[in-house]
């Protein structure tokens, strides 16, 4: 077990309560702001280097949603942290009652490649806001990146208290024979039960953020260039490999044809008549993977782009026709810059379509009528959803993000990290005297001390209440 | 697969939308309200029989405590189950962000057998508020009370969305087979391991409330009969088998001469000189586990108690002293009426020792100084906590009740049962136009479209704030 000793060191510091006081973590919190600030140019290179993500991209997920993520935390941090006094019966009046916020102790933060600094930094914000020491696992497939950590996040941070480990699968399976406090994994879902199995020999509890295919349905009622450009943008940026990017559009055979023309001037209004030459637009991220999603394109009719080229790991922003639902584009999470259409008769069928397959981590819905976008918010199940746009939803810090069965379990961003990542301990600190209130619940048990009991402790029911 | 058709049959029935209605949940409340009152008497008779437990401690815990989290519920369903607004930044201004709760569709309850009714009824009131459908397994140890539930509660309860299953751990493995949307575990933590490793082949999420030995420290300063009392009741409540009972007892060697005549005298007030005649004190649910807690009688000095008698499976309130570390009743979770106190020196060396073990499910610190409370409560990691008493800080519907660590994962009681049991879907909803608020995140990237994204979507820093 090679990590046990870097384990039971974070350990040790952790036992020491050198994270617990909030000056301590608010130090480390602006020391990552810092790394944030001070190496913009080196993050915007690595991940150029990755995947060719543009900078615009790349200053935008990795560098502006992650400060976003720390002025939350730092703006809140003091707050959150404080005991929360809850309602006391009648019994526990006198008594002081509340919920502290512990930290789990020793977590391990498993990142993956297609947004690598911002899927590490925005679970370790909230793991060292609640008082966490922290072991975070870059991907190596993102090798440039997973470099600019190791080398950059120890001069950072306090390395008795965070590290970073990396490897690839074998050195990870390594790490996960540890226990750990608390175990956050973003990935796949084959690898989340991977990590689930592990994470159960420790009675370890974890948040898993998975993916899956994200439908897009598309109403025969909508403005149609507007639908257009936010599904390409939703779909092309970085390349396609989003876990929230949609991933395949439902909608009618004749929306079918309205919507190609428009997603034709989108793409070119967004990357120019030859996107390879576009700065705008980014590079599968690794031989096996461009291989992985050319093998799709070969679904349904061929409408736009198509063109790839291996050396350069470009594939076109290509939009599929008449896909079907046995078609290759449709058996796995695309993770590419494919968009399939699969035609549907209308919204009800489309809602039956979404519904057969396992539950995504978002819904789309485009539709001139909030009638039809709230059917398909309240028939269908998924870990977020939104209605008239594409991935805005996780640039809210207010909002949860997480799955929910295939997709994924538990939820973070803004303060939903830092309790992810809490401990909620029910607290009651009593009067050692006052034992006359307690005499009712000793034995010798009567029916009059029950009496008295139930009316000190009773919850009563109140008048109906009307939903408004 | 012997349960495939009854979870197929309930999901069908939560894919129909039947639980969704606020009405449809308030009545299967209301049914099971109806059900606690007017079964009571077989409740106490079921009880009584499978481990003697006697009636004021059946009113109180298995029949009070759920009509309050059942009145909590019913008084606020509807506002728990409204859409929740959140804050948005100005790229977001005008569009609605919410966070809406969903059920997770078919859920599984597996409950133990010590608190037959409530460890099955109070998970079950949260499971279905948060509009589930339910399969819930009670324990077959406890066999006159799974008897009451499996031929009476069916008859309270919608058939097509809630059934009871029988059986013993055969039954239990079959069950686990099948693919649950969220399992919610009570018992002990081998087998939360199991059901932990079996959610994760279909991604499950769970909440496991285990156990553990739950340390009680007397400090030198307090009121010795109050403490008596309070530690006698929580011990040897329901014949000490309680999951929050006070395990062992931490104390310095004076206090332990001090608190020994006053322990006795509380036995003796509450039980009487012989407490196998008392109606009051309780019996060993079944003959293996009345020898397992027998064998545990051979640690340090019987001080108080010790008699047992195999054929009414009776352990007298027993209290141990010299007890060691290394004694057989510090090896495990004691789960009968036998408290062994072990001498520290002091509060340091009694904190030291809680934290050498496992995380338990609550400490409990008893000090006439606060600081002293205080000191242990922060010092150490539990699932919950208790000065100055034991068992009452569950009592209330608004503290969290969970584990952490060895003694488990999630939270429950009041709210946090409908919220363990709930989906939190991040939600939002643009509108179709107003395209020109979003022109400036499309490529071609430029520096200027840049600064109007990150000026309409960042989080400012604010003034540092002081913690109060």
């Amino acid at each position: 077990n090679p990590y046990a000793g870097l384990v039971s060191h974070l350990r040790a510091s952790w036992l020491s309560g050198k994270t617990r006081p909030m000056e301590y973590r608010m130090a480390q919190l602006e020391a990552l702001g810092r790394f944030l600030d001070e190496k913009k140019q080196e993050i915007l290179e690595a991940t150029d280097l990755d995947m060719g993500k543009p900078s615009f991209e790349a200053y935008f997920t990795e560098i502006l949603l992650c400060k976003n993520e720390l002025n939350v935390t730092l703006n809140n941090l003091c707050h959150w942290m404080k005991d929360e006094h809850v309602d006391k019966n009648l019994v526990t009046q006198l008594d002081s009652v509340f919920i502290r916020k512990d930290p789990y102790g020793v977590v391990l933060i498993i990142a993956p490649w297609n947004y690598p600094v911002h899927l590490i930094l925005v679970p370790l914000i909230g793991a060292i806001a609640a008082g966490n020491c922290v072991v975070i696992k870059p991907s190596e497939i993102s090798k440039n990146t997973e470099r600019l950590m190791a080398e950059m996040l120890s001069c950072y941070l306090d390395n008795d208290c965070f590290a970073v480990v990396t490897g690839g699968v074998q050195e990870a399976t390594k790490l996960l024979e540890n226990k750990f406090d608390y175990i956050f994994f973003t990935g796949i879902p084959s690898v989340g039960r991977i990590v689930m199995t592990a994470a159960a020999k420790h009675l370890t509890p974890v948040t898993l953020e998975l993916g899956g295919k994200n439908p897009c349905y598309v109403s025969d009622t909508c403005d149609v260039p507007n639908v257009a450009r936010r599904v390409v943008w939703g779909r092309f940026f970085n390349a396609g490999q989003t876990c929230i990017a949609p991933d395949y559009l439902l909608c009618s055979l004749e929306m079918q044809e309205k919507l190609m023309p428009a997603l034709r001037a989108a793409i070119t209004e967004f990357f120019g008549p030859n996107p390879k030459e576009s700065p705008d637009f980014g590079r599968i991220v690794a031989d096996k993977h461009f291989q992985r999603i050319r093998a799709l394109l070969c679904s349904g009719r061929m409408a736009i782009g198509g063109e790839t080229d291996e050396a350069e790991r470009y594939i076109a922003p290509t939009i599929l026709a008449d896909v079907l639902p046995s078609d290759p584009a449709m058996q796995e999470e695309i993770f590419g810059p494919i968009l399939p259409i699969v035609v549907v008769a209308n919204m009800d069928e489309a809602i039956d379509f979404i519904n057969a397959r396992p539950r995504p981590l978002a819904v789309y819905a485009f539709s001139c009528d909030s009638k039809v976008v709230n059917q398909v918010l309240e028939r269908t199940s998924s870990g977020g959803f939104c209605g008239n746009d594409t991935l805005m939803q996780v640039t809210l810090t207010s909002l949860p993000f997480g799955g929910i069965g295939n997709s994924g379990l538990g939820k973070y961003h803004g303060k939903f990290t830092f309790d992810t990542f809490s401990h909620h301990r029910g607290c009651l600190h009593r009067n050692m005297g006052l034992e006359t209130l307690n005499s009712p619940r000793y034995p010798p048990y009567t029916q009059q001390k029950l009496g008295l009991l139930t009316a000190t402790c009773e919850v009563k029911r109140r008048g109906t209440c009307t939903l408004l």
